[in-house]
């Protein structure tokens, strides 16, 4: 395999900055995002409007919040199926203890402890049990759909104090909601750690080959375990947030946020292979979702079209990335 | 057939062309970095068992792999039944019947004992599709004609001891009608009983015409069932002789001896107290009570054949495996090594011979392999320091003269020797006080070797304690203090520097008592 690109043929200047450009996967997202962004401005006058930003970022932010230490996870090879229904789970846990009267504090942290718990017991089966990560998420993630459901009585719970609402509804910074300020925290955090911190870059470390990381002295099971209970934090973290935003938690709360999520992810470069990936690419790839469905809905057309653009996209993109490993050796 | 004006294919061959069903002339194969196979000339005698002997590296296997289709030769040809013969791939061999048993199993463990036997091509029913009751009866009477009437032709393969595997596969060459049937080291996984059994195959087979290439180390069998033996050393022809007429120590003579002597420095450094002590170490059926020590500056050699322990032992002190018996202690001071990253905290640094299944992050530059070893020196206050890593790196690459346009090239590119000083420097730069390196030099060319045998003596100067598997007897004599000797599981013997000999690590390794 070494001697292959050695005597790959010297290739001229611009095709070879091209090809670069299209093996750094942040870039051709970008730049889709980019070119989706200006169609939009030339073709419709609502799209570079405050309110139509704020639509895209909410659209956006429990997709991201779950989104950025999924990232983490995936890039060191342990997918999590299970946070769209650790999401509606811990959401509803929450919401039945504010219809119980209990301080709203103590609803939030009961929201996010079972997040944390779901998320423990994803690092047991996968760490203890030796479960692969698919199957076992896979798991949790039908089974906490039925707990969650038997929870609420498959009815939707409402009536959340006014406080509690207005956490979303009417805290803000500077006019940004509280959901965008904490998609917008979170991510640049969760950059931050991946970059700078030891215990999060490990990640592309164990995710690029585990033996070898596993002989050197990396604790991969607390990593796993760290992991899991993170992505389970930030999932309740989503939930809580999203039934404060609706003031309500509909049964169907959280159902279909794990495909969409990783999807974007697998856009934004993130390889089920582990190894590789980046928050920035997550970021840019749940943006473009959020685009394309906001670009649908101003156009009005039928927005079942979004999930035929997001498959192609997401096939598209990894096609491009084994091209550019086959290429390499 | 015989084709009249054959070139001279004169040499130490006592076959005549039209004896031969296989012939094979000037064979050159050569690896990135590695010359396999050197001008090799093989013969093999219609209705023959032909043995093939050399050391490990000595290109057995690349030799068989290029006569079964899976390697295509650089240089030289293939004459079979006199025919000059283009082998593409592994079926066309198949279709010229020649048939191959890998040293590895290549079984299909879920499927049954029966569509083990006939993987390409089971009986069809009149309508295409598999006639499953005419293949069991079909393997059932071949099990039975080969005296295996208690295996179940229905069973699945992994139920079977690894031996019952190994014969199934050969029955599987026998179905295809094979002419030539080529074994590599079918005895290694075999008790004494199956290869007993085995070698009634062989014979039977061999009286059905078939012509065997038979590979093995224990020369005990070759002398047993072998008619010829050819020897190779260094991906060369050595010399071809009639089994009947010559002697164990001759062909030991023909398969080590040698005209260079490899001086790595055993002896050179001095050495000091004891650094390391593993007493009674069990693992699962891998290791049985094994006692050793290793002081400080001393390379000490870890021989055994492939399977005997080797290791399990380095893992089991690394802390990769638990050992389920027995201590270890460093400094005179028992120590629990519960993990590799206690290992790591208690000085000792382990480079595995799987260098790019299990050492190296081959995907990422020198430079993140140097930081994923060493996550915990490179943190600081929790932050990774890139920079240091990347000095670090640099640092190394210049003292291990490391071939690369730089840090930042993806160790992927390198060539085996490179990346072998790439992860030796991934562990040095730690300083450790305990060096555990399993087959250092593997498939590295000969230049590189020699440097990387004056780090490791290098090393041990510096009051290190090294404890290095080989597989290669010249590299345990040139470079080890001392050698110990395992065979299976068990620890056969102990060779200080002045009394090692080839012939007595290979005596120790095989189970035969050392003289």
């Amino acid at each position: 395999m070494a001697e292959k690109t050695a005597t790959n043929p010297r290739e001229s200047g611009v095709r070879h900055v091209i090809r670069r450009i299209f093996e750094v996967r942040e870039i051709v997202i970008l730049l889709l995002v980019a070119l989706l962004a200006v169609f939009m401005a030339l073709n419709s006058r609502q799209f570079l409007t405050t309110a139509n930003f704020r639509i895209v970022g909410n659209y956006m932010a429990t997709d991201m919040i779950i989104g950025a230490f999924l990232t983490i996870s995936l890039i060191a090879g342990n997918t999590d199926f299970s946070v769209g229904s650790n999401m509606g789970c811990s959401a509803f846990i929450c919401g039945i203890m504010l219809n119980a009267k209990l301080p709203i504090p103590l609803c939030i942290l009961g929201g996010l402890a079972t997040g944390v718990a779901i998320g423990l017991l994803n690092g047991f089966i996968v760490v203890r049990l030796k479960v692969l990560p698919m199957i076992a998420t896979m798991g949790t993630w039908m089974a906490f759909k039925g707990v969650g459901l038997m929870a609420i009585n498959s009815s939707t719970l409402s009536n959340f104090p006014i406080a509690f609402k207005a956490i979303v509804q009417d805290w803000n910074v500077f006019g940004v909601s509280t959901l965008i300020v904490c998609m917008l925290v979170i991510t640049l955090v969760a950059a931050f750690l991946l970059k700078y911190i030891s215990f999060f870059h490990q990640a592309y470390f164990i995710g690029s080959n585990r033996d070898s990381a596993r002989l050197s002295g990396i604790n991969v099971k607390k990593f796993v375990y760290a992991l899991y209970m993170l992505i389970g934090f930030f999932a309740a973290f989503a939930g809580v947030l999203s039934i404060s935003r609706y003031g309500s938690a509909p049964a169907s709360l959280g159902q279909g946020v794990e495909f969409r999520v990783i999807s974007a992810l697998l856009i934004g470069g993130v390889s089920l292979n582990g190894g590789e990936g980046s928050i920035l690419g997550t970021f840019l790839g749940i943006l473009l979702m959020a685009l394309i469905s906001n670009a649908l809905t101003l156009f009005g057309v039928d927005t079942n079209l979004q999930n035929v653009l997001i498959g192609s996209i997401m096939v598209i993109s990894v096609a491009i990335d084994e091209a550019n490993r086959r290429r390499q050796g | 057939m015989f084709d009249g004006n054959a070139r001279n294919s004169a040499r130490r061959e006592v076959c005549r062309l039209e004896d031969c069903v296989l012939k094979l002339r000037g064979i050159d194969k050569e690896f990135p970095g590695v010359k396999a196979l050197d001008e090799m000339h093989f013969d093999l005698r219609r209705g023959e068992i032909h043995a093939l002997l050399g050391e490990n590296g000595a290109g057995k296997s690349t030799l068989m792999k290029v006569l079964a289709g899976n390697y295509q030769p650089d240089a030289g040809e293939i004459l079979l039944e006199g025919e000059r013969v283009r082998l593409k791939d592994a079926m066309e061999a198949e279709r010229h019947g020649i048939s191959i048993v890998h040293q590895e199993l290549a079984v299909f463990p879920t499927s049954t004992v029966g569509e083990n036997v006939f993987i390409n091509h089971p009986p069809r029913t009149r309508w295409g599709g598999i006639d499953y009751r005419r293949m069991y009866r079909e393997v059932r009477s071949l099990l039975d004609q080969y005296g295996f009437s208690d295996v179940n032709e229905r069973c699945p393969m992994r139920r079977l001891s690894i031996g019952r595997q190994q014969i199934v596969e050969i029955l599987r060459s026998v179905k295809k009608n094979a002419k030539i049937l080529i074994l590599d080291e079918p005895t290694s996984a075999l008790t004494e009983k199956e290869t007993e059994v085995l070698m009634q195959i062989m014979r039977t087979l061999n009286a059905q015409g078939v012509s065997i290439i038979y590979i093995s180390h224990r020369l005990e069998e070759v002398f047993r069932i072998c008619d010829r033996a050819t020897v190779m050393r260094d991906g060369k022809y050595v010399v071809t002789l009639a089994v009947r007429e010559t002697c164990r120590d001759e062909l030991v003579r023909h398969m080590v001896g040698r005209d260079v002597v490899y001086d790595y420095g055993a002896g050179t450094s001095p050495i000091g107290g004891e650094l390391l002590r593993v007493e009674g170490l069990c693992y699962k059926n891998a290791l049985k009570d094994i006692s050793f020590s290793l002081n400080r500056g001393e390379v000490l050699g870890l021989a055994g054949l492939e399977g005997a322990g080797r290791t399990e032992l380095l893992e089991c002190i690394f802390g990769v495996h638990p050992p389920t018996a027995g201590a270890i202690y460093i400094d005179g001071a028992p120590v629990s090594v519960r993990s590799p990253g206690a290992a790591k905290a208690l000085g000792m640094a382990y480079i595995t011979k799987d260098r790019k299944s299990k050492g190296l992050f081959v995907r990422m530059s020198i430079r993140d392999n140097m930081l994923a070893a060493n996550v915990d020196r490179f943190t600081r206050r929790g932050f990774m320091q890139f920079r240091a890593a990347a000095q670090s790196a640099q640092e190394y690459r210049e003292k291990f003269r490391v071939k690369t346009p730089g840090i930042e090239k993806k160790v992927l590119q390198l060539s085996g020797g490179n990346q072998q000083k790439v992860l030796m420097s991934m562990w040095v730069s730690r300083h450790p006080r305990i060096l555990l390196i399993d087959e250092p030099t593997r498939g590295i060319d000969v230049g590189t070797k020699e440097s990387i045998h004056a780090l490791i003596r290098d090393f041990a100067r510096q009051g290190m304690g090294v404890v290095m598997i080989s597989s290669e007897m010249p590299e345990l004599m040139g470079a080890a203090d001392r050698v110990i000797a395992l065979y299976e599981g068990r620890v056969s013997g102990e060779l200080p520097l002045r009394r090692v000999t080839e012939e007595r690590i290979m005596a120790l390794t095989s189970g035969l008592a050392a003289d």
